[in-house]
């Protein structure tokens, strides 16, 4: 229960309401329980015989009454607790969501979207369940039933001793089921998820499945694990298919008991005919409370135990924030160096060895180098998505440690390897770094990245939705727009990374004419396995495992016989091998 | 990812469908229609048990609780008396008194109402209470001997006023009410033996639901795989795993939810709706036919909340569906939010839609929370109306005081179904959601066609003919412009090119995942087109570059479902590929059970576990798309080993990575963008300094 303690202050909060919502629940169930006294009224009367057609009357309307103060108080409670569960539910996923946003990338290898999916759907909606109806029920069940063994003892406390004689015995069983029915269950679950683990393999291995003929062999797998599955639910069925009919069949024994020993006192005349049905109508009523009270118990354990789930995540560590208090730069000019910088992730192998590299302000700098020789890694740091050990790198001659993420985030645009796209109109996907950029920069932008005459044959032009059914981009589209994206942010620092690579070499040339002056005015960093794209860089560095192995302009490097220029050779071949290739990307194979 | 398709897939549009839906669902019950039948039989027998109480409370009321008789006094000069004495003889108890007469309080709704009235009006019936005990009852007798004057007898039943009764000791008042007493107890073991048999009857009645609902599930989901299974290629190319998967589990347990829950809970409201009518009318007719007039009252409002909830129900499932897609995507991009500084402006927007679906939740919660409540009410109006016309005509005497109490509890029970309506509901739209999905994909029908009376070919040779073949990927620019070439029984042909030539289509056209959409492909001389599809497979041994391994043993995974294949045939094979040497470091040798992706095993022996699998199969044809990945060169060479042995004495088509696979080969084919540009061997290819040269060059030096 202590879990609960992080959404203390949302209910805090909300403690009126709460009350409130409480107090409504309450006085329905006491106005509920009023009802069978005015039955027994009307019984005792007719009874009497002293009953007229006015006093029936006038029962009859206390009754609708009673009924639309209780549907009052009902929808009072209702709306109060049912929807403070749904706003602590809301809160509570809007700080997830927030702190989830800040953690650094490390969790996000970690924790897999999936699992973060599932906690904030599974998870939540548990907690509001055990907030919301759980604690109605919890309410109501402990109220309504003390208060009817109270109305029942007060009619006769004799009677009410011998009618609840046999409930202990539905607790107890009530438990003993709880322990049956939970091991059965467990085998449920582990027969449902062979089946899953079977299915999926058949949809994931059609191909070899096809091809090997094997389509009855791997149906009839499935089948025995679905009979399988059917079986272990059969013998859930056994056990927990007793559970109602000895729930209910108790309780009906108290009825039974009520029947003679109550018709008895009925009889004999120490309690009235009119006691005898209210008698009944109570009895009715607690049975109810006692059988949902494991279900209730139960909502509230998974309750916690989500909660509990989701406060681990609330307890991991955001991403390291600088002191700002006195941030020592309000706008990068765009000076970075690196100064005998290491780096190696968590506990791994070094990734980057004493890497010493000045870039000066409006300097256009490229990276070229194999696949993990350590490029995308620098990026990494520059960004502080991965934190450099102090005094390795400095942006302006400050430590980049003394410098705020808002800051590094805001003067440096990006475009990234993977192109990561959301699911939104085109344009808002431009304007994803800067919202508050106008149509025309929009427009220039998308100019700027070769994008603007291919966007406008879109079926709604820059309003098409990416990713939406029908329009699929293409891998060099795609790139565009992330160009475009990066563009738009009118940032000191401009950094590619891999960024043209699905682009054909005819839009490459394009693109990076177009960018030519826009480069001027900044530092730019291209890293690329391309050597197309960084011909007319100033400085260009060859990575290679960690280190940098050759620097200077693509002519130094041309005369030096090394990687640089046995990667230029190779380049050549491909692209005399795609001649005429004036696709974007190849029409993708699975 | 299963997360991925979850959360964005388009909902459910309601309603329209809900009928045919059930309809379809209908049919998968057709084969359990004994069962059925069987709990039909025994909801009907537990409806009746549930409808039991209400009635021994009323005859415990009646018969026993409140026995007894009225006095009637009719003087013989009275013209009207006398008729009316004449006429009701049987009913009518003759005293010592010859004016006083009693009638059982049973017997009163017997007279004739308009005589009654009359009697009545003339004060001739008294309103007390009498008590009619037997003479012989010995307390009786005692009483009689203490204070007679208020007893009347007639000759077996002393009439005492229920007022002495309350004065008596306890002791005598159990002597005169023996027979109550006795009923009572009669009534609670008639109630037992009905708890008895409703025990009984509902576990049975589980266990024939549950068995049923289990099984249709069964039924439906292996007609799904099945289904599914025999879909084409690209069907699965198209729809990501895991939402197939979903499909077959998750959906197909929201619809036994609906069975079991919904379908039954359903059925039993109906028929106990339809006992309570039934009883409530042969109790009392006028009664139970006012009470009737509430029905369409709560019809028209279930209706009108099914229709506003059901907006209600959508808008929330729109939104969580938003909600969660956002955050899917959100933390999929993480690194884009981040640079872009989009932390805040997400946040945003992530509450904007969180508070547009708190407002939804609310608006549903309201739509529920005053359903409910109206429910009551009218509840409480049916029995306010109970009150005063059942209370009005037990006053009048021609109902009796059990009857009204009967009446009372049957009306809670007729609107019990209503009040759980709206927790029901949800269950009900997630599942008919979950069955048009379902259905939805019953209905694809996305397969490679199969010749109606297929060429048979009585040996095959293995030789493959590709002539002038185009293809292209759904409707784009084609992939294949234009593809020619032949390969002999025995030949090993190697194709090559750059990435994205086509090369991997060519396989998948000869095993037919996919069919060509100009020129043919012939195998043995015959259109693949023309022959039967399982028959082509049967003959082709395919190696594909992932080295798709299935979570079992390595044995099956060899031999598949193929059992005819002995352990040392298996043993054979697997030497044969090179594989032993692993294998039988492996614990359980044979039986190591491979774990999902084969963790256990590195990639090299992956594909050496495919390989024993195409040589298990003994096709004609070997067809293996090379893997790619770097492999250690001990792998390599057992590898290339195997590749000896694997075509030997057979076609086989290979598209090569591998330089020492592709100078192996009889000939090359060099495809470059969907055309073969060149062929030939190794050395001639080189002398060309053409493509091959060039993608030599590039890969290998």
């Amino acid at each position: 229960m202590k879990a609960f303690r992080t959404i203390l202050p949302y209910v805090q909060k909300k403690i009126w309401f709460l009350a409130a919502g409480l107090l409504a629940l309450i006085i329905v169930d006491v106005l509920q329980l009023l009802i069978p006294q005015v039955l027994k009224r009307v019984v005792d009367d007719l009874t009497r015989g002293s009953a007229t057609l006015k006093s029936l009357i006038y029962c009859g309307l206390i009754i609708i009454g009673i009924n639309l103060i209780i549907g009052v108080f009902r929808f009072g409670w209702r709306y109060l607790i049912l929807g403070n569960a749904y706003e602590i539910e809301r809160r509570l996923r809007s700080q997830l969501f927030n702190h989830l946003q800040i953690l650094p990338l490390s969790f996000f290898n970690r924790v897999s979207t999936g699992e973060i999916m599932a906690h904030a759907t599974n998870d939540l909606n548990a907690v509001r369940m055990s907030l919301g109806m759980a604690l109605v029920a919890l309410v109501d069940g402990v109220i309504l039933s003390l208060m009817s063994i109270g109305f029942m003892a007060h009619i006769s406390l004799r009677l009410t001793v011998y009618a609840l004689l046999p409930a202990p015995v539905l607790i107890v069983l009530a438990n003993v089921f709880a322990k049956l029915v939970h091991d059965r269950f467990l085998r449920i679950q582990e027969a449902f998820s062979r089946l899953t683990e079977k299915a999926r393999e058949n949809f994931a291995g059609i191909r070899v499945i096809k091809s090997y003929v094997q389509e009855d062999d791997r149906s009839s797998q499935l089948r025995n694990l679905s009979s399988h599955l059917v079986h272990r639910n059969m013998n859930l069925v056994v056990a927990f298919g007793l559970f109602y009919p000895i729930v209910f069949g108790i309780i009906n024994l108290c009825v039974a008991i009520v029947l003679v020993l109550g018709g008895r006192q009925a009889i004999l005349l120490d309690i009235t005919p009119g006691d005898f049905v209210a008698y009944i109508s109570y009895l009715a009523m607690l049975a109810w409370p006692l059988v949902a009270l494991g279900w209730v118990m139960n909502l509230i354990q998974r309750g916690a135990a989500s909660m509990e789930r989701i406060n681990v995540l609330l307890r991991e560590a955001p991403e390291p924030s600088s002191p700002s208090p006195s941030a020592p730069l309000s706008r990068i000019n765009g000076r970075i160096e690196f100064r005998n910088l290491s780096f190696a992730y968590d506990g791994g192998p070094a990734v980057l060895n004493s890497i010493s590299l000045l870039i000066h302000p409006g300097e256009t700098i490229g990276i070229v180098g194999r696949v993990g020789s350590g490029k995308s890694t620098l990026l990494n740091l520059l960004f502080r998505l991965y934190e450099p050990n102090p005094a390795q790198l400095f942006i302006d001659d400050h430590d980049i440690l003394a410098i705020p993420q808002d800051l590094l985030r805001r003067d440096i645009a990006y475009v990234p390897q993977d192109t990561f796209l959301f699911s939104d109109t085109v344009n808002e996907n431009i304007r994803f770094g800067a919202p508050e950029a106008s149509p025309g920069q929009v427009t220039m932008v998308a100019r700027a990245s070769h994008l603007f005459d291919e966007v406008l044959e879109f079926p709604k032009g820059f309003e098409t939705i990416v990713g939406e059914k029908g329009i699929v981009l293409s891998g060099g589209q795609k790139q565009r727009i992330a160009i475009a994206r990066a563009l738009l942010r009118d940032a000191s620092v401009f950094v590619l990374d891999n960024a043209l690579s699905s682009v054909d070499a005819y839009a490459e040339e394009r693109i990076i004419a177009n960018l030519k002056p826009l480069m001027k005015e900044r530092t730019t960093i291209i890293v690329t396995h391309r050597i197309s794209s960084i011909k007319d860089a100033d400085r260009i560095f060859v990575f290679d495992q960690g280190c940098i192995r050759e620097q200077g302009t693509h002519a130094d490097l041309m005369n030096q016989n090394g990687l640089y220029v046995d990667m230029f050779k190779r380049q050549q071949i491909e692209k005399e091998l795609n001649v005429n290739n004036t696709q974007d990307s190849v029409p993708y194979e699975r | 990812m299963n997360a991925d398709v979850r959360y964005t897939e388009e909902e459910y549009e309601g309603q329209t469908y809900d009928l045919r839906i059930l309809w379809r669902l209908a049919r998968y019950l057709r084969p359990y229609g004994r069962y059925l039948v069987v709990s039909l039989v025994l909801l009907i027998i537990i409806t009746g048990v549930e409808l039991v109480l209400p009635y021994l409370i009323k005859v415990a009321i009646d018969d026993y609780i409140l026995f007894s008789s009225r006095r009637v006094t009719i003087s013989s000069t009275d013209p009207f008396a006398r008729t009316f004495r004449d006429q009701n003889r049987g009913l009518l108890t003759a005293t010592q008194d010859a004016n006083t007469f009693f009638i059982n309080e049973k017997d009163i709704d017997r007279l004739n109402p308009a005589l009654l009235h009359m009697i009545k009006q003339k004060g001739l019936m008294a309103e007390e209470r009498y008590y009619p005990a037997p003479l012989t009852n010995s307390a009786v007798q005692v009483l009689l001997e203490r204070k007679s004057e208020d007893i009347s007898r007639s000759e077996e039943t002393a009439f005492i006023p229920y007022k002495q009764l309350q004065d008596l000791p306890n002791a005598q008042l159990v002597q005169i009410r023996e027979r109550d007493l006795r009923g009572v107890l009669w009534i609670g073991i008639i109630f037992i033996i009905v708890l008895v048999i409703e025990f009984i009857t509902s576990y049975g009645q589980v266990y024939y639901l549950q068995y049923i609902g289990q099984w249709v599930m069964h039924d439906l989901r292996m007609e799904l795989c099945d289904h599914l299974q025999s879909l084409s290629v690209q069907f699965f190319e198209r729809n990501p795993v895991g939402k197939l998967v979903t499909r077959a589990t998750n959906d197909i347990q929201n619809l036994e939810e609906m069975f079991t829950s919904i379908f039954v809970q359903f059925l039993k409201d109906f028929m106990v709706l339809l006992g309570i009518m039934v009883v409530m009318l042969i109790l009392n007719w006028k009664l139970a036919l006012l009470l009737f007039l509430l029905l369409p009252v709560v019809a028209v409002m279930t209706v009108s909340f099914g229709i506003r909830v059901r907006d209600a129900f959508r808008d929330v499932r729109k939104l969580i569906a938003q909600i969660n897609a956002f955050i899917q995507e959100n933390f999929s991009g993480i690194t884009v939010v981040k640079i872009f500084n989009r932390i805040q402006e997400n946040s945003r927007r992530f509450e904007k839609l969180n508070e547009e679906n708190y407002l939804a939740n609310i608006r549903q919660n309201v739509i529920f929370s005053v359903f409910r409540p109206l429910v009551e009410i009218v509840l409480a109006v049916g029995t306010a109306l109970l009150i005063w016309q059942g209370g009005g005509q037990v006053i009048s005497q021609t109902l009796s005081l059990g009857v009204l109490v009967a009446f009372l509890s049957y009306i809670q029970k007729m609107f019990e179904p209503v009040r759980y309506l709206s927790e029901r509901y949800g269950i009900m739209q997630s599942a008919m959601a979950s069955s048009e999905r379902i259905f939805s994909l019953l209905d694809e029908d996305d397969r490679i066609p199969e010749p109606k009376a297929p060429k048979l070919l009585p040996s095959a040779h293995g030789n493959i003919s590709f002539d002038n073949v185009v293809f292209s990927y759904n409707s784009g620019d084609p992939v294949l412009k234009g593809v020619s070439f032949d390969i002999h029984e025995g030949e090993t042909v190697a194709v090559v090119g750059p990435t994205g030539a086509g090369k991997s289509t060519l396989i998948k056209l000869l095993v037919r995942f996919y069919d060509v959409q100009q020129g043919r492909i012939l195998f043995d001389g015959v259109d693949i087109r023309l022959l039967d599809k399982q028959f082509i497979r049967s003959q082709i041994g395919l190696v594909q570059q992932d080295s798709f391994l299935f979570a079992d043993t390595v044995a099956y995974n060899i031999r598949l479902g193929n059992s005819a294949i002995t352990q040392t045939e298996l043993e054979y094979v697997a030497r044969l590929v090179n594989a032993d040497r692993f294998i039988s470091r492996l614990e359980d040798k044979f039986n190591h059970i491979i774990t999902e992706d084969g963790a256990t095993l590195s990639t090299g022996e992956r594909q050496l576990l495919c390989f024993a699998r195409a040589l298990a199969a003994n096709p004609r044809v070997l067809v293996l798309d090379e893997a790619t990945s770097n492999i250690d060169p001990e792998t390599e060479r057992l590898i290339q080993e195997a590749l000896i042995n694997l075509t030997r004495q057979r076609t086989a088509f290979i598209v090569a990575h591998r330089l020492s696979t592709i100078k192996r080969a009889d000939r090359i084919l060099v495809l470059h963008k969907g055309i073969i540009r060149e062929q030939g061997t190794h050395d001639d290819l080189m002398a060309k300094e053409g493509i091959y040269y060039k993608l030599y060059q590039l890969q290998y030096q």
